[in-house]
């Protein structure tokens, strides 16, 4: 389902140049559940922001369904993101004026679909997370983990080709981590939703049916299991 | 959701600031609205002095009369009898009020001189109304009385007292001297400092016997009825066949300079309104960078989400525009709260006016109208909407990485 060739991505900043990418080759299948690990620096968060279309690579090639994104244009990638891609950050990222509810109904406002169907998915994912009852509060009346759960919600609703989540449990204790990978593991089971998410935890990696290991911008392990 | 409900919620996160936005735009527009007020009630305060005191909405005199007016050319006059059954014809006159202007000297141990104006009393109190302005005394008891009605300012500087006799000299129409005496019947009071200075008024018969004037007066004042289109009928009036040649017929209008640069000067009152609001403006656009600047975080994960530029555009140019909106409908009525006083007792430039010779009254009086409140309001709201898209495209131009890297 995602192709990539040989990605290469360099940061210059004046006279220096920082080589985050130095040639990335990898494949992944539909309903992945892939965790990608290394050191800071190793160029997770630059191979995920590159795959999600918020930044371009150097050169290399990548695939999405089939379709060479590189070529998109400001607004195709607006809206494949709209409607394709579900991102999960690491602190969480909720727009703090809109309740649990509308941020995830936000998601699907952006995309040609009934008021009805809208207030219908949005429950059901509520729920499906399980943040029944806390749909009507603001980001500032939830906990690290129910915030991360509604940012979950806003990804899944839109029934994205592709979830990706670069370090999802940095910000939550470990306790709270453990339950945030566990419901991404369930959804990605149930809906088969791809899921590609960053991590340094090795209790994070644990969980994940792929892991690709990254250092200095190159993979140095891929393992399926 | 609705962007709409986004940016209305947005407003509240940090109050102090949207207030400090609001209350700029309030200020300017209120003030806009009693500046112009304040200048459509000083343009009707002239107008309306300029009619009923000195020239009527249309002056009839002798072509050659304003050319040697230093002189005061009694011999260029009008002819009354004739000019009045003439204009008895045309339809949309209010009033007709005669008038001669004498220049008199004071005869006692010194010389004073003064302007006279010789007017038919009954036809002032309809013209200028001027019974509303005897503060003490009466009006001349009868066409004929050898009387006279003076300004307090006037009777001070002559150093008179009502019921005094005075006497004055004049050149009649053929050249001669004439004396005659007058008592001081009236006091009168205008609300224009340049009235109080020479209204000095004796019966029209008299003033003619006095002048040897026969049938002429110097100028004939109409007053016309309400929307008469006043232009139209100075038409008319020149194509009567008595006041066909030999006589100067012009509006108000076309006499006074001032209040038609009053007029033209109405496209710099825009300017000035326009660069106020922009003024007022700096502080939504700069709070509307602030703003952007401050929730850069919420710019990148909306446009992760896949929101575009001119979404995002919107999102903080509806936040400022309400603002505007709320600010301005309030500022358009804080206007009018404030201007009913000034309205009722107006404002007291007598101080200021002093020495100025011009046709405006010490106190002037605001006029608010509906449609200068929905001008401004108007005007206060596309200035500052134009200002606030500035700082609201900015968060267009943000790319979602860089935006979701500053956290
Ligand atoms: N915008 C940028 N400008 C310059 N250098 C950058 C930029 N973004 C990342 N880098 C550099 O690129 C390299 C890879 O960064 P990246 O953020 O991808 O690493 P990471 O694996 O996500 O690290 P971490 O675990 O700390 O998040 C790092 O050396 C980083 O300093
Ligand atoms: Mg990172």
């Amino acid at each position: 389902m995602i192709t990539i060739d040989a990605l290469v991505k360099t940061y210059r900043e004046g006279e220096s140049e920082v080589h985050a990418l130095r040639g990335v080759s990898l494949e992944i299948k539909p309903g992945e559940f892939t965790a990608i690990a290394g050191p800071s620096g190793s160029g997770k968060t630059t191979l995920l922001n590159i795959i999600g279309l918020l930044d371009d690579a150097d050169s290399g090639k990548i695939l999405i369904d089939g379709r060479d994104i590189q070529t998109f244009s400001g607004k195709e990638r607006a809206r494949f993101r709209r409607e394709k891609l579900g991102f999960v950050f690491q602190t969480f990222n909720l727009i703090p004026v809109l309740t649990a509810y509308e941020n995830v109904a936000l998601a699907l406002n952006l995309l040609q679909i009934s008021a009805k169907e809208i207030e219908s998915r949005t429950i059901a994912i509520l729920h499906e997370v399980g943040l029944k009852g806390a749909e009507n509060r603001l980001p500032s009346k939830l906990s690290g983990g129910q915030q991360q759960r509604v940012a979950i919600a806003r990804a899944l609703v839109k029934r994205p080709l592709l979830v990706l989540a670069d370090e999802p449990t940095a910000n939550l204790d470990s306790v709270t981590g453990e339950e945030i990978m566990k419901l991404m593991l369930e959804l990605n089971k149930k809906h088969g939703t791809t899921f590609i998410f960053s991590t340094h935890d090795p209790m994070v990696m644990l969980y994940a049916t792929r892991l690709i290991k990254l250092h200095d911008g190159l993979i140095v392990s891929d393992e399926r299991r | 959701m609705s962007l709409l409900t986004m940016a209305y919620r947005n407003i509240f996160r940090n109050k102090r600031r949207s207030l400090l936005s609001g209350i700029a735009i309030l200020i300017a527009t209120m003030s806009i609205l009693l500046l112009f007020g304040l200048i459509d009630g000083m343009k009707d305060d002239m107008k309306k002095n300029l009619i009923d005191f000195y020239l009527g909405n249309i002056r009839i005199r002798n072509a050659q009369y304003t050319a040697y007016e230093h002189l005061n050319p009694l011999m260029l006059g009008v002819p009354l009898s004739s000019s009045m059954n003439a204009l008895a014809g045309i339809e949309g006159i209010d009033t007709i009020a005669p008038r001669i202007k004498l220049p008199a000297g004071l005869i006692r141990d010194t010389e004073t001189g003064l302007l006279i104006q010789a007017v038919d009393f009954e036809v002032e109190k309809k013209f200028q109304h001027i019974d509303v302005y005897l503060k003490e005394g009466r009006l001349p008891e009868s066409p004929d009385a050898r009387e006279i009605v003076l300004t307090k300012w006037l009777l001070n500087k002559l150093n008179v007292n009502l019921n005094d006799k005075i006497t004055l000299l004049i050149q009649t129409k053929t050249g001669g001297t004439n004396a005659m005496t007058f008592r001081i019947c009236g006091v009168l009071e205008y609300p224009v400092a340049m009235l109080n200075s020479s209204s000095a008024y004796i019966p029209l018969r008299v003033g003619q016997y006095f002048a040897r004037m026969d049938d002429l007066v110097t100028e004939i004042l109409i007053k016309t009825k309400p929307a008469v289109d006043e232009k139209l009928m100075a038409q008319t009036i020149k194509m009567l066949p008595e006041l066909q040649r030999d006589y100067e017929i012009k509006t108000w209008k076309e006499i006074n300079e001032i209040y038609s640069f009053f007029e033209m000067a109405q496209g710099i009152y825009i300017v000035i309104a326009i660069v106020f609001f922009i003024l007022a403006s700096t502080v939504i656009i700069n709070t509307t960078l602030m703003v952007v600047f401050e929730r850069m975080k919420e710019i990148g994960t909306l446009g992760a989400l896949g929101m575009e530029g001119g979404e995002i555009t919107k999102l903080f140019f509806l936040e400022a525009l309400i603002i505007a909106c709320v600010a301005a409908f309030l500022g358009a009525i804080a206007g009018n709260i404030v201007g009913i006083p000034l309205a009722i007792y107006g404002i007291d430039f007598s101080g200021a006016m002093q020495g100025i010779s011009m046709e405006v009254s010490g106190v002037v009086r605001l006029k608010l109208s509906l449609v200068n409140t929905v001008l401004v309001f108007c005007y206060s709201i596309i200035v500052s909407a134009c200002a606030v898209l500035i700082p609201s495209r900015q968060a267009a131009h943000i790319k979602p990485i860089q935006a979701l890297r500053s956290t």
